[in-house]
């Protein structure tokens, strides 16, 4: 069978210009992605709702926000704050977890486009970025009243 | 409706939205080791030209397993995060990342966490949306849903006013696999094995008439018709790094042609086969004498051949063939035997070893077109008098085992009546000094082609006294099944053998280096 090659993009086309990076600075990527991990599942509206409304395709649903309380700007690329991260979910619910840093970084794959493909038409996978850190959230939800 | 913050302490940072997109991209977490990492980030910053990571299947060679890696590839990446994905392990063959110098394992591992991709974003909402959610009230207490509403938007309003960034971040995809890699070290036996599986030999005929093999003089085949293996097709289904492949190549001598059956218009596809040692021991002889002609010494110069001497020597032997099959193979079995027993020296600090740059002995750059005046001009071949010396020796008791192993009805013990079978190590000695320039001859001795054979040559003396090469017949020790055998299957079988013995013969020179 043919290989499949595995392609390193210029990462910084990725990132939307027009939309900084509104994590803090050690979870950074060139192309703007980042890990989130949850022990659980996120319970969201239905999946079907992307169908009913095509013009807003892809649809974005709110889910709510990430605080850093601890964080220090003086220990921006360590320190106390990657201990406490807080993600609320809803108006009712809040997961504390921290930022780890991955034991092994890693690669975000994606199948290259056809059209970037050569006139060999060979497939390719492409790495889109390269992540080093994490947000685990491994403890119990939190009730919150706001 | 008032929402009152529960926390009394500003925030020194500012709440960043989380939003989910739907229709999830496809995107596949891959670890990367240390080493991987390094060539990741190298690359990203300077890319070379050439292609250097590559996923290959390792997969036999059965046509029902061909696309099992392809299709596990496929899969991965087809329904995005939402298309549950087999394990690689099991009937399926292992997927492995390949580099320049290095191999792994690709294994698939299944996240019990919900691991999301999230990405920078404008977090915008719309009107619609909203109204879309307040729809979906209807599932339970009306009141209350849209109370909850309402409070979320308050919340992500209040959010977002109090950010000095826009934007927020939005799950891309989902991840329940992530591939986690094993280091795997390369097997060059294996590797070897590879190579000669895949790449055919070459036969031609004046190659198979031969005084000991009358009975198959009317036999001979070509195998460089729509058989041809393309020089990716062994990169691609070998698991291995491509360096180490490479080198394999070239221990072998494989060597490439034009495809005969190409049409004219197109570019001419290379194909690549493998020698047979009567072959090369041929190529070399002529390459020894269109020296002389040119008036070429290999061993001045500190054993450096020049390009200027090279060109001439090249022009020589291509100008004596008739053919343009006879021109193409004249002149890439000539470079495959330089490339095996020669080293590029560097000029200018370039070490041709490392450099991306193609070398003369890059076994693309072999036809004629392709080799530009100033990279002939410039190059330098040093040759390697024991190696040179060993190799040669090889490929002749290569060429006698062969001589053996073809000729039917064959015993394990030649008795004197045989006089054509036996073969005396002196004038062994004595041919294969004739096929060296005379200060690389000096040290001929038994020792290095017989302990680079496996195939059971072995020196042994005869009823006076005399030294002499026994071969073990390959069908020694089954000689009464041996008149069961149909003809067709044991010449598949002794063919077989024979691959393997001058296959593994070719990998002691490396050990001892």
């Amino acid at each position: 069978m043919p290989a499949v090659e595995l392609r390193t993009t210029v990462l910084s086309q990725e990132t939307n210009g027009t939309s900084p990076n509104p994590l803090p600075s050690l979870l950074h990527t060139p192309a703007g992605l980042a890990i989130m991990e949850i022990q659980g599942k996120i319970h969201g509206p239905p999946q079907d709702l992307a169908t009913e409304d095509p013009e807003q395709s892809p649809a974005v649903h709110p889910i709510g926000r990430l605080e850093f309380p601890l964080y220090n700007p003086q220990e921006a690329n360590e320190g106390k704050w990657m201990k406490k991260v807080y993600l609320y979910v809803g108006r009712h619910q809040r997961l504390t977890g921290e930022v780890k840093k991955l034991a092994k970084p890693m690669a975000v794959l994606r199948k290259v486009d056809e059209n970037d493909l050569g006139s060999e038409g060979e497939e390719a996978l492409e790495i889109v970025d390269v992540v080093k850190f994490r947000l685990l959230f491994s403890a119990r939800p939190e009730p919150v009243g706001e | 409706m008032s929402t009152a913050s529960s926390s009394s302490q500003p925030l020194t940072f500012p709440p960043v939205p989380v939003s989910s997109t739907l229709a999830h991209q496809s995107l596949r977490l891959l670890e990367l080791p240390p080493e991987l990492l390094d060539e990741v980030e190298t690359q990203i910053k300077n890319p070379s030209k050439r292609r250097k990571l590559w996923l290959k299947s390792s997969v036999d060679i059965a046509p029902s397993t061909l696309a099992q890696g392809q299709r596990l590839l496929q899969k991965g990446f087809s329904g995005g995060g939402t298309t549950s994905v087999r394990d690689a392990e099991g009937k399926e063959g292992f997927l492995h990342l390949c580099t320049d110098d290095k191999i792994w394992a690709v294994k698939q591992v299944s996240t019990s966490n919900s691991v999301y991709i999230t990405q920078t974003s404008d977090s915008s909402h719309g009107p619609r949306a909203n109204d879309k959610g307040r729809d979906e009230g209807g599932d339970g207490d009306t009141s209350m849903a849209g109370v909850d509403e309402d409070g979320d938007e308050a919340t992500l309003a209040k959010a977002a006013g109090s950010s000095t960034r826009g934007g927020g971040i939005t799950t891309r995809a989902q991840v329940r696999n992530v591939l986690e890699l094993i280091k795997v070290e390369p097997d060059e036996r294996e590797i070897e094995r590879r190579v000669h599986e895949l790449t055919p030999l070459y036969h031609d005929v004046d190659d198979d008439v031969d005084p000991l093999d009358r009975s198959r003089m009317g036999s001979g085949t070509r195998s460089n018709g729509a058989e041809g293996v393309s020089p990716r097709n062994v990169l691609d289904n070998i698991p291995a790094p491509t360096r180490l492949i490479r080198d394999v190549m070239r221990k072998s001598c494989v060597f490439q042609l034009p495809q005969p059956t190409a049409p004219k218009g197109e570019e001419d596809k290379k194909m690549v086969y493998l020698p047979t040692p009567t072959l090369l021991l041929r190529r070399w002889k002529d390459f020894l004498q269109q020296c002389t002609i040119s008036g070429v010494k290999l061993e001045k110069n500190d054993h450096v051949l020049r390009g200027n001497s090279l060109r001439a020597v090249l022009d020589g032997l291509v100008e004596t063939e008739e053919s343009d099959v006879g021109r193409a193979l004249a002149l890439n079995v000539t470079l495959a035997i330089l490339r095996r027993l020669t080293d590029e020296v560097a000029d200018d600090g370039r070490d041709p070893h490392t450099c991306d740059d193609p070398s003369l002995l890059d076994m693309d750059l072999s036809s004629p077109d392709s080799i530009s005046e100033d990279q002939l001009v410039n190059t330098k071949l040093k040759f390697n008098p024991s190696l040179s010396r060993d190799v040669v020796g090889q490929w002749l008791l290569s060429s006698y085992a062969r001589k053996r192993s073809l000729v039917p009805n064959s015993s394990a013990d030649p008795s004197p009546a045989q006089g054509g079978l036996v073969l005396r190590v002196d004038e062994f000695i004595s041919e294969w000094r004739h096929l060296l320039p005379d200060s690389w001859a000096m040290n001929c001795d038994m020792a290095g082609p017989v302990s680079a054979s496996v195939d059971g040559v072995s020196v042994a003396r005869d009823d006076q006294g005399v030294q002499v090469l026994r071969f073990a017949s390959p069908s020694s020790g089954v000689a009464g099944s041996l008149a069961k055998d149909a003809q067709a299957q044991s010449q598949s079988q002794k063919k077989r053998k024979w691959h393997e013995k001058f296959g593994a013969q070719r990998t002691a020179p490396a050990v001892k280096r």
